[in-house]
């Protein structure tokens, strides 16, 4: 650090600063064109844990459509001690979780109300209890972006298993 | 003194450099382009979170890969490497070696940050820079989520290359007529914090490797619908990432030890409590991750272990505190730039470390836990304290590394206009969690106290983004065409300042 005197101090030009800003620039625009011009494909891909949780075989064709559509209201509600969570009544009255017949290829419509106290978000599962292995697609919000109470949100889904 | 080349060359030769200066530069433009595409992307969710409901941004998964990606910017693309970059400079100056010890290695670590930011960068994954599971594994989606991980495992393994250089440099390379307690307490900090790294960084490395596995269904370490356990990704996580804390603020204390003595025109008050802080922090470092987690029902006993490690914390960051302010005291202080900056850090240092004293308190921690307090807390660690340093010791280092003055006016609005930014912004998010406002949402239910702070935290993003684009202009343009600086003494301090033993050493 303690240079001898007799060496010259060189100091940073202009051009040699607008040649490191124009690196710096090109590097940024090019990387924001591959970026905003791929926007799509960054998100496209579900980990392949997902379809072995859903159970869904890799070379599985698509339903082929019926043309029937089945609606099913769904109003969520939670028991006063938060420990039972259900559909349309509380766990013990009538009406409570109701069944949905369906076969592959029909298009079923659930119109989601929270009417619980706290934020949820809803999807439709392989499994018949907790909330692992939820069908893509099938999602009602999300755990980041819940259904807040008393919003309505509703969701298409095609049945692909029955 | 001049850090700056021997003589001017291409651009290019200093790209394929192994000279620490050279690398130190690389660092030092890398780290700065990130710091100013990651803060883009803090306006963006200031702007968001001004009023409720959406404004400029579209949906939350956006939001969601906006914060992860701000997040992890600024911590692993500029903090470290900025760091890094002082180190480069100043580490073999300090303990007199003509180099770091393994040049090419030093490259090397360098050079695996940009692949890294740009699979950051390219991807935008969605899940948080803490990469939450099971939601990382089930359900953020690729290829953004995988080249997140690949991303962070690039940086970890640049960051143990970078420290391993660092130890071997200070400890073997070292002057043979210096002992370690000689060393400047700034080459301190890096021997500390990279020591941390060593330490630390492997196990976050192995719970990647299993967030990835994971992920492609062959295990289920963390995935509970393969008898896997969220909560053990988090002890693996926050082992690494408590002790990354001293990590990211050692060196930027280091870089205090350095500005506050040279513009108080006097020697540190306590040289050797400042040796001392750095390595108990070093060690303190280690027994507090699980405080992080104290709702995750963690039992009584463990809760208080964690509470008294964290605590532990507390005298050491205060010995740091008291030796700057000892130093201070009677002191013919000149407020340049950089001292501006060094005393502003220490104040928002006092305020953010008084705000973990809650966090590690584990029934206070309860009222504030996954609340605005945190981002606030952290913020106010990371912005505060670690930038301050940073820019401040930015500042300092300027005129000898481009052989030219900044702007003394403009870098004063900076730092003016940035301290009251962050006052606006942190300590607004503080309050608004004891207000009960969860923290990594994108909507909020319209209740008028959460507006107004949140108004008000967003005023106070676009001060601090003001001020850096003031920044950003001067260094620009001092760099290229201001006055030609007395790299004897460019601050006017009076007297040429030398590092102990320097005077014996001419190959510098």
């Amino acid at each position: 650090m303690s240079q001898n005197n007799s060496q010259n101090v060189y100091r940073t030009t202009s051009s040699r600063v607008g040649k490191m800003l124009a690196i710096m620039l090109g590097i940024c625009l090019v990387g924001g064109v591959i970026f905003f011009g791929m926007w799509d494909y960054w998100i496209s891909q579900p980990a392949p844990v997902v379809a072995m949780m859903a159970g869904e075989k890799t070379h599985a064709g698509p339903a082929e459509a019926t043309g029937i559509t089945i609606t099913q209201d769904l109003q969520f509600l939670e028991s006063a001690d938060f420990r039972s969570l259900t559909f349309n009544a509380l766990i013990d009255e009538p009406g409570a979780n109701p069944t949905i017949e369906m076969s592959v290829g029909d298009k079923v419509v659930f119109n989601v109300v929270n009417d619980g106290m706290s934020f949820h978000a809803f999807g439709v599962t392989k499994d018949t209890e907790g909330f692992a292995g939820i069908i893509p697609g099938s999602e009602v919000a999300a755990p980041t972006n819940p259904l807040i109470t008393p919003v309505t949100k509703p969701n298409i889904i095609t049945v692909k298993i029955l | 003194m001049t850090l700056e080349l021997q003589k001017p060359r291409p651009i290019w030769q200093i790209m394929f450099s192994t000279h620490h200066t050279d690398v130190g530069l690389l660092y030092l433009i890398s780290s700065l382009t990130f710091l100013f595409l990651g803060g883009s992307l803090a306006l963006g969710i200031r702007a968001e979170l001004f009023l409720p409901g959406s404004q400029i941004i579209a949906d939350s998964m956006t939001f969601n890969r906006i914060f992860t990606v701000h997040g992890t910017t600024l911590i692993f693309l500029f903090i470290i490497p900025f760091a890094s970059a002082v180190g480069n400079y100043y580490v073999p100056i300090m303990v007199r070696y003509k180099d770091m010890a393994y040049p090419k290695l030093n490259a090397i670590a360098f050079w695996m940050i940009p692949p890294a930011g740009v699979l950051i960068w390219l991807g935008f994954a969605d899940f948080t820079w803490y990469a939450t599971p099971p939601y990382s594994i089930i359900s953020a989606p690729g290829p953004a989520a995988d080249m997140w991980i690949f991303g962070l495992k690039i940086l970890g393994i640049s960051s143990v290359l970078g420290a391993l250089n660092f130890v071997v440099t200070i400890l073997k390379c070292k002057h043979p007529d210096m002992s370690i307690g000689q060393i400047p307490l700034l080459a301190w900090s890096f021997l500390s914090s990279s020591l941390i790294i060593i330490v630390a960084i492997p196990t976050f490395a192995a719970a990647l490797l299993m967030l990835l596995t994971d992920r492609l269904g062959v295990s289920g370490f963390f995935n509970p619908a393969m008898g896997g356990d969220p909560i053990s990704y988090a002890h693996l996580f926050w082992f690494t990432f408590h002790p990354e804390v001293y990590v990211l603020v050692i060196p930027a204390i280091g870089m205090m030890y350095e500005i506050i003595p040279r513009f108080s025109r006097k020697p540190i008050y306590s040289y050797n409590s400042g040796i001392f802080a750095f390595v108990m922090l070093s060690i303190v470092g280690f027994s507090s991750w699980a405080h992080h987690m104290y709702a995750t029902g963690m039992s009584f006993t463990e809760k208080t272990v964690f509470m008294v490690g964290t605590l532990a914390a507390v005298p050491a960051s205060a010995m740091h505190v008291f030796n700057f302010v000892a130093t201070m005291w009677n002191a013919r202080i000149r407020f340049s730039t950089p001292m501006m900056w060094a005393v502003g850090g220490i104040a928002l240092f006092f305020s953010a470390g008084a705000g973990g004293v809650v966090n590690s308190a584990m029934p206070l921690d309860f009222t504030t836990h996954d609340t605005y307090w945190v981002v606030g807390h952290f913020h106010l660690f990371v912005m505060g304290t670690i930038a301050f340093g940073s820019i401040g010791y930015l500042y300092y280092m300027f005129p000898y590394v481009t052989g030219r003055m900044y702007n003394e006016t403009l870098g004063k609005i900076h730092f003016v206009m940035s301290f009251v930014g962050t006052v606006l912004v942190f300590f607004t998010q503080h309050v608004l969690g004891l207000y009960g406002m969860p923290r990594r949402i994108y909507d909020y239910p319209p209740i008028p106290e959460w507006i107004a702070m949140n108004q008000i935290a967003t005023v106070g993003a676009i001060i601090i983004g003001i001020s850096m684009a003031i920044f950003l202009a001067n260094m620009i343009y001092s760099a290229g065409k201001g006055k030609p600086a007395d790299t004897d003494d460019p601050f006017g301090l009076g007297g040429r300042y030398y590092y102990p033993f320097e005077a014996k050493n001419p190959s510098h």
